[in-house]
């Protein structure tokens, strides 16, 4: 998995490719955790997110947490099959999705 | 609601597994109090609120949220997975199983099934613990016996017992000891040693040596040493024995008595019959584990230990020669035969030996043989001889006339100069047909008015023949 991040001014960017599972999970987690002192606005950029496993969400859970009490965070670029997954769990409730 | 849906809900309300049900919004839609129970929550906490804020709060839990997320992933069929639980508190083991549910092309949501094997993997891990231990047990209990045989194999069992039990036990170093030493040999053993096949040497010698070792383990003895034939043995130390002299004068006793049994074993295989002289000694030694780190022997030494050997060596064949130090230290009766006064290397006058053949009680043992008779020779048989002094021969010869002879003794009349317990070397031809002569020694064992009692000491390979020879010739 890799993330790419473009920082605009308060806006970090994250383009996250591949799979977010147990084992990458952390590393998104680690940037969350690190590099957002400063942001406003986190955007993850989805787009070539092939699979996300529970590991994974519960990190988009923390990180939406954290973006909400310094500003806001959004996923973008979701595809249909990880939507799906959203909505059957209460995720898209939840998640701010574009 | 008709009797079938009222049996339905009872059925799920009273059932031991807990139920969940997901609606297709993500919500939960249905929990029964199994379900509360092993979840450890509330109806208030998790009803109709969206699955993703009710078990995402522990990483613990990310087994338990996929096994709900593979009914997503893969629609078809049931998913089972056993899955870590925590509850904030406790850790719990469960049985998930999770089903897409849906109705024709519409989504209805997921149900998810839970039982706590807790117990049951509790269970299970002892009972695994339990197996590793036991295996463990056997492994360990291999290599004790492995160790036990091999190592008691190459010492005996009191100075294994003595290494592992005592803090000490494999520290290298001595200490002085009052002990008392047996030496014993097999006589002319080095020439057997030419004249046999290598295979019945060691048969021969490994069950005369097991059969020593048995009766010195008896009496409390301690093998220091094999030296080929001959056999070094501590009484006193390290199995401690306040009647160590007479211990030692005890197994000297009934291992000349085994002779004759041993000797039967060996008639029976065509082996040669053995002879055995045994030196006893009392006297301060050093005791104790001797050598380097890496090479390591329990042994003894020290000047008495010297001259037990040397006292061994004027036995003759089934002779037991005890030293006055020895004999200084037994209560027990003991049955003398004959005393022989020497003078060897490291003493600072002479002594006194004590030829031994019986011990009496506690011990009650015996080893007095029935002497053969000698015939009389009515053509008595002259020869000549040399003296042995010190291993040297004299190479003077001298002359004798046997007038009587048995396979162990012979009656000699000389008129040279012959002393008390001198070692003589003759010659005899076996064969008729001027054989090469074959050296047979002998010890003057007493002075009578007709000669001297001569008792053989090394016996050549055709003494046998000759002697039957002789016993023929005069009839």
């Amino acid at each position: 998995m890799t993330i790419n991040k473009e920082r605009n001014n308060d806006t970090l960017t994250l383009a996250i490719e591949g799979r977010l599972d147990t084992v990458t999970a952390p590393e998104l987690e680690k940037v969350v955790n690190e590099e957002t002192a400063d942001i406003k606005e986190l955007v993850l950029d989805m787009n070539a997110l092939e699979y996300i496993s529970s590991a994974g969400l519960r990190v988009l859970l923390a990180a939406q947490k954290k973006m909400n009490k310094q500003g806001s965070m959004k996923l973008k670029g979701v595809c249909d099959a990880v939507m799906e997954v959203f909505e059957m769990t209460g995720f898209a409730d939840i998640l701010a999705i574009e | 609601m008709d009797n079938i849906e009222k049996m339905r809900r009872g059925i799920i309300r009273d059932m031991s597994e807990g139920v969940m049900a997901i609606g297709f919004d993500g919500r939960i839609k249905f929990l029964n109090n199994a379900a509360l129970d092993i979840l450890d929550r509330t109806e208030e906490e998790l009803l109709d609120r969206p699955f993703a804020r009710c078990f995402f709060e522990y990483e613990e839990n990310d087994g338990f949220n996929q096994a709900v997320l593979d009914a997503v992933y893969d629609r078809t069929g049931t998913h089972r997975n056993a899955v870590s639980y925590f509850t904030g508190e406790v850790t719990k083991q469960l049985n998930i199983t999770t089903s897409f549910l849906r109705e024709g092309e519409d989504k209805i949501g997921i149900i998810a099934v839970l039982s706590d094997i807790s117990e049951l993997t509790e269970l299970r891990d002892a009972v695994k613990a339990m197996e590793k231990i036991k295996r463990l047990n056997s492994q360990l209990e291999m290599r004790n016996k492995l160790l036990g045989e091999t190592f008691g194999r190459y010492l005996s069992d009191e100075i294994v017992r003595q290494l592992l039990e005592t803090p000490d036990g494999l520290v290298l170093g001595g200490k002085k000891q009052v002990v008392t030493a047996l030496m014993s040999d097999i006589r002319g053993f080095t020439a057997m040693c030419e004249q046999m096949d290598p295979r019945s040497l060691v048969t021969m010698l490994n069950h005369y040596l097991g059969e020593m070792t048995e009766i010195i383990e008896k009496h409390g003895g301690t093998v220091i040493e094999f030296i080929g034939d001959g056999i070094l043995v501590l009484f006193g130390e390290p199995v401690k024995s306040r009647s160590h002299a007479a211990d030692a004068v005890a197994a000297a006793v009934e291992m000349e008595a085994a002779m004759a049994e041993i000797n039967r074993w060996n008639r029976e295989r065509g082996f040669p019959v053995l002879e055995m002289g045994i030196g006893i000694n009392t006297g301060e030694a050093i005791v104790g584990n001797i050598g380097s780190e890496k090479r390591t022997k329990y042994n003894v030494i020290g000047s008495n230990i010297n001259l037990c050997g040397r006292i061994e060596s004027y036995t003759v064949g089934g002779q037991i020669l005890v030293s006055p130090m020895t004999m200084a230290r037994i209560d027990a009766p003991v049955t003398v035969v004959s005393m022989q006064e020497v003078f060897p290397k490291g003493v600072e006058k002479p002594i006194v030996l004590s030829h031994v053949t019986a011990i009496g009680e506690p011990y009650n043992l015996s080893c007095e043989k029935e002497k053969a008779e000698l015939t009389v020779l009515r053509k008595p048989l002259t020869v000549d001889f040399h003296v042995i002094k010190d291993k040297h021969r004299d190479e003077n010869v001298k002359h004798g006339i046997i007038r009587a002879i048995s396979q162990e003794e012979a009656l000699m009349e000389t008129d040279e100069a012959i002393e008390q317990f001198d070692n003589l070397q003759f010659y005899i031809m076996p064969g008729e047909s001027g054989d090469v002569p074959q050296k047979v020694f002998a010890k003057v064992m007493y002075l009578k008015e007709e000669g001297l009692v001569l008792r053989f000491t090394a016996y050549p390979r055709d003494f046998d023949a000759w002697y039957l020879q002789v016993i023929k010739e005069n009839e």
